[in-house]
């Protein structure tokens, strides 16, 4: 009966096998030589699926991010992801601030105090470092293969040998997510494990839920967020656990930790603002700051929870101008009061963490589990303008933020003077938001300052004492196309779509990254020296600290010209001007094809969000950039900003940003060439297998 | 409970239901048709393969069944193979890609993944024409063309 059947060959073999399977298992020098066999084999090589199931393989849980999709071509050009495979292959890590001990990881041999522009550690070039996570006295970052690298220490102490290197961590392994507080780093594993860790880098695991039922297996943990005096867990069913980090040495370098305490969207009750918590909406986000989490639910409600012994927690619960406590349907006033008494009286007892010991599943040891059964934080705050201003528009201008500031600044040491601090009015214009829950809504924090990005591009920035009537400050206005935001101590910096970094904020220490810059620098400014002609796909800041991820593309242009684009330059006849070749490089000048009324900076990122609301953020450009011109002018410093965009999109005609949007692109026209022929006839390839009949 | 199989040509094999169940689409049959006595045919393998991947699923019928999380293992992402799962793979070529095809069809992944694992062994570290002698892959390049892409790869060769 076999002999009835052809005898099969590598070739008739399924797609996703042959190209999932097989060849995206091989090394890039071996599918070299697999595309010079055949023509089948040539296009197989070529096909986006191949690059793309090996990028998935190899990179695991890390996905491109929009700065990196967008300038890569993504979902537009064909080879897209071969180009980001090869570029996250090249990854560079810089970092730059307070160098005390040698914490940024540059070694000994530079022995000063700061450095005050970007500054690539050499030791981690080729190791593929995909996420960075600062702690302000040093760094954590944490590789393509799920290793722990460390340099720096976690926090400042003098016990403790600092790491003027990087360094892989032994423990833990085959970690997907990094978290990193001021004395903390927390890590989740493949297995879906959380680990903790101080400065004696010894893991210890951390396991929730009560002693019946196994959270880590029921509920798993999707996100994990370190603060300064606060960790948090965030689970699938949107629950959040919270737990302190632990004080004394023993209990840090020895035992499991166990959190019993979580709140949820449900515990929160009614609230004046809102009739009731709508069916089915829950915690997605969370991000935690000095002594406070935010929290974002399904349904983009933002809430911020404040620890029990926090300074604006007291105050928002006693004060009498919040408005929570005293129009709340149930008098939770008195709850309230119920509570700080009842928590004062019994705070030894609430507090206490209990050190059991367990025998493990086996039964052959046994363990020491310590157990936190306390409740560290207080009652959510909803914040009503927050969660608005997600979805429409807030008008306040820079120095409105400015007054505001300065205002919080003088309550903050006036705490009697209690002026609303509202400097602006909301104004309900251009609810045009036609796309939400597309993407969902990210966070980020640290120490003081929060910054919530929705999925429409606009970031909102707020500070840890937010109150219910505080507006935050839109920083989608002052820079469009925000893709990270990162917060250090007194320095602020912004990624945007097209991988610049932007720096503002106090010198820090040189961490703003622009030379000796002594007075700080008030508006975003792009930050170049060594990051120059780069793209920047990651950026972290701490304390007096940052840190970015950048890949040097001029390396891949002048290298792979011949490869990538080879249809495009073929077709274009022999004559290879450099600058040319710079103007169309096939970026985005295919992309406008599929993109039509797009131009410019336009990507339709397939395959992973499609519509993750670009449009709207593109459409809008015209009048954001006009509020952009406008809003700042008044600043002695707006030519700054603004010139450095026009300069940067003069040169670089690639980085078609918003603000040089108007510039029409060519639709270039793809032409056939031999390459190309290979591709249809061999690439789309299940046409060529069911050709062949077999199976 | 026992399972009987039907293979292409008309071969039955009676298999435990604890066995045979390492194949997904036997397993989502068996849960859709519930308790049943009659066999299972499966017009897409042949005896010779059926009894080979049989031979497998014995093997490995304690195995822990899949959880997605082993496989996102890095470690265990590398090309190495089990001994045993070596020494069943070493069969000619033309079963090597049907154990593939059928353990595609019948949805068994750890057998997909070891043949496929087999496979890339083969053409690691070979030339172009050690690849295609392997293979029995016929070259149907021009000179030219030929010239071409090895110039277009030059930058990832000397990476």
């Amino acid at each position: 009966m076999r002999g009835a059947r052809a005898a099969v060959t590598i070739l008739q073999l399924p797609f996703e096998v042959l190209v999932g399977g097989i060849l995206a298992i091989l090394p890039p020098s071996d599918l070299v030589c697999m595309s010079r066999v055949c023509k089948a084999l040539y296009g197989l090589y070529q096909s986006d699926y191949l690059w793309q199931q090996k990028f998935f393989k190899e990179f695991h849980y890390y996905r491109p991010n929009k700065t990196l999709r967008q300038q890569l071509g993504l979902g537009g050009t064909d080879g897209g992801w071969r180009r980001i495979y090869h570029a996250m292959d090249r990854v560079e890590v810089y970092t730059w601030g307070a160098n005390i001990d040698c914490r940024l990881g540059y070694g000994r041999t530079s022995r000063k105090i700061y450095e005050s522009v970007p500054k690539r550690i050499r030791r981690l070039d080729g190791i593929g470092i995909v996420q960075l996570a600062p702690t302000g006295w040093g760094c954590h970052a944490l590789d393509k293969h799920g290793n722990i690298w460390a340099w720096g220490r976690i926090m400042e102490s003098n016990l403790v040998r600092v790491d003027a290197m990087p360094r892989m961590l032994k423990r833990p392994r085959n970690v997907i997510q990094l978290s990193a507080g001021r004395q903390v780093v927390l890590a989740k594993d493949t297995n879906g494990r959380i680990w903790q860790w101080c400065r004696e880098n010894k893991a210890v695991e951390v396991t929730f839920g009560s002693r019946s039922d196994n959270v880590s297996t029921k509920d798993p943990v999707e996100q994990i967020s370190a603060g300064w005096d606060i960790c948090a867990a965030l689970t699938q069913s949107g629950r959040i656990f919270t737990w302190r980090p632990p004080q004394s040495t023993e209990v840090r370098s020895q035992l499991r930790i166990h959190v019993e305490h979580s709140v949820s969207l449900m515990d929160q009750g009614y609230d004046e603002y809102e009739a009731a918590i709508s069916d089915g909406d829950k915690f997605v986000q969370i991000a935690t700051g000095s002594d406070y989490i935010v929290a974002v639910t399904l349904l983009e409600k933002v809430y911020i929870f404040r620890k029990l012994d926090s300074n604006h927690y007291h105050r928002s619960a006693n004060s009498s101008n919040q408005p929570k406590v005293q129009q709340h349907p149930f008098p939770l006033a008195q709850q309230h009061h119920h509570h700080h008494h009842h928590h004062q009286q019994h705070r030894s007892e609430e507090y206490e963490d209990r050190i059991l010991v367990e025998t493990s599943a086996d039964g052959s040891q046994q363990e020491h589990v310590i157990e936190i059964r306390g409740r560290i934080i207080g009652e959510g705050l909803y914040l009503p303008i927050f969660s608005e201003a997600l979805t429409r528009t807030i008008t306040a201008t820079y120095e409105e933020c400015d007054e505001w500031e300065r205002r919080q600044r003088h309550r903050r040491h006036h705490p009697n003077h209690t002026s609303s601090s509202a400097p602006t009015t909301v104004v309900e214009a251009c609810c045009s938001l036609s796309s939400s829950a597309s993407r969902p809504t990210t966070l980020s924090a640290s120490s003081e300052s929060f910054a919530i990005h929705h999925s429409s591009g606009k970031v909102l920035w707020g500070k840890g004492d937010v109150q219910s009537d505080t507006l935050p400050i839109v920083i989608e206005r002052l820079h469009s196309n925000v893709s990270q935001v990162a917060f250090g101590e007194h320095h602020q910096g912004l990624l945007t779509e097209d991988g610049q970094l932007h720096t503002w904020g106090s010198f820090s220490h040189g961490a703003l990254g622009q030379g000796d810059l002594r007075y700080g620098c008030q508006v975003p400014t792009i930050v170049e020296g060594p990051l120059k002609n780069k793209i920047v796909i990651g950026i972290g800041m701490a304390g007096w600290q940052s840190a970015c991820l950048a890949i040097d593309l001029s390396e891949e242009k002048e290298k792979a010209h011949g490869c990538f684009y080879d249809s495009q330059s073929r077709g274009h006849a022999t004559g290879k001007g450099k600058g040319r070749e710079l103007i169309d490089d096939g970026y985005h000048s295919l992309e406008s094809t599929s993109n039509g009324s797009v131009s410019g900076s336009g990507s339709s990122s397939e395959g992973f969000d499609s519509s993750d609301g670009e449009e709207w953020t593109l459409g809008d450009n015209d009048s954001k950039h006009d509020n952009l011109a406008g809003g700042i002018s008044a600043d002695g410093s707006t030519s700054h900003a603004t010139h450095h965009h026009m300069l940067h999109s003069l040169f670089n005609p690639r980085h078609g940003t918003a603000s040089t949007h108007s510039r029409p692109t060519p639709v270039r026209k793809r032409s056939s060439s031999s390459v190309e022929r290979y591709t249809d006839n061999y690439g789309n390839n299940r046409g060529y297998h069911s050709s062949n009949g077999v199976v | 409970m026992p399972v009987t199989l039907v293979s292409l040509d008309n071969e039955n094999y009676v298999v435990d239901k604890e066995v045979a169940e390492r194949s997904i689409l036997i397993k989502n049959m068996l849960e859709d048709v519930g308790e049943t006595d009659s066999p299972i045919p499966l017009p897409n393998v042949t005896s010779t393969v059926l009894k080979k991947v049989i031979e497998y699923c014995e093997h490995h019928r304690n195995d822990p069944i899949q959880v997605p999380d082993e496989t996102d293992d890095p470690r265990k992402r590398s090309n190495d193979i089990e001994e045993w799962d070596m020494k069943f793979m070493q069969v000619d070529q033309e079963m090597l890609f049907e154990i593939i095809l059928a353990a595609n069809y019948l949805d068994i992944k750890p057998l997909l993944d070891v043949g496929c694992k087999t496979v890339a062994n083969i053409i690691k570290g070979k030339t172009p024409e050690e690849i295609r002698k392997a293979f029995n892959i016929v070259n149907d390049f021009t000179p030219e063309e030929e010239a071409q892409i090895r110039k277009e790869n030059e930058w990832a060769e000397d990476r």
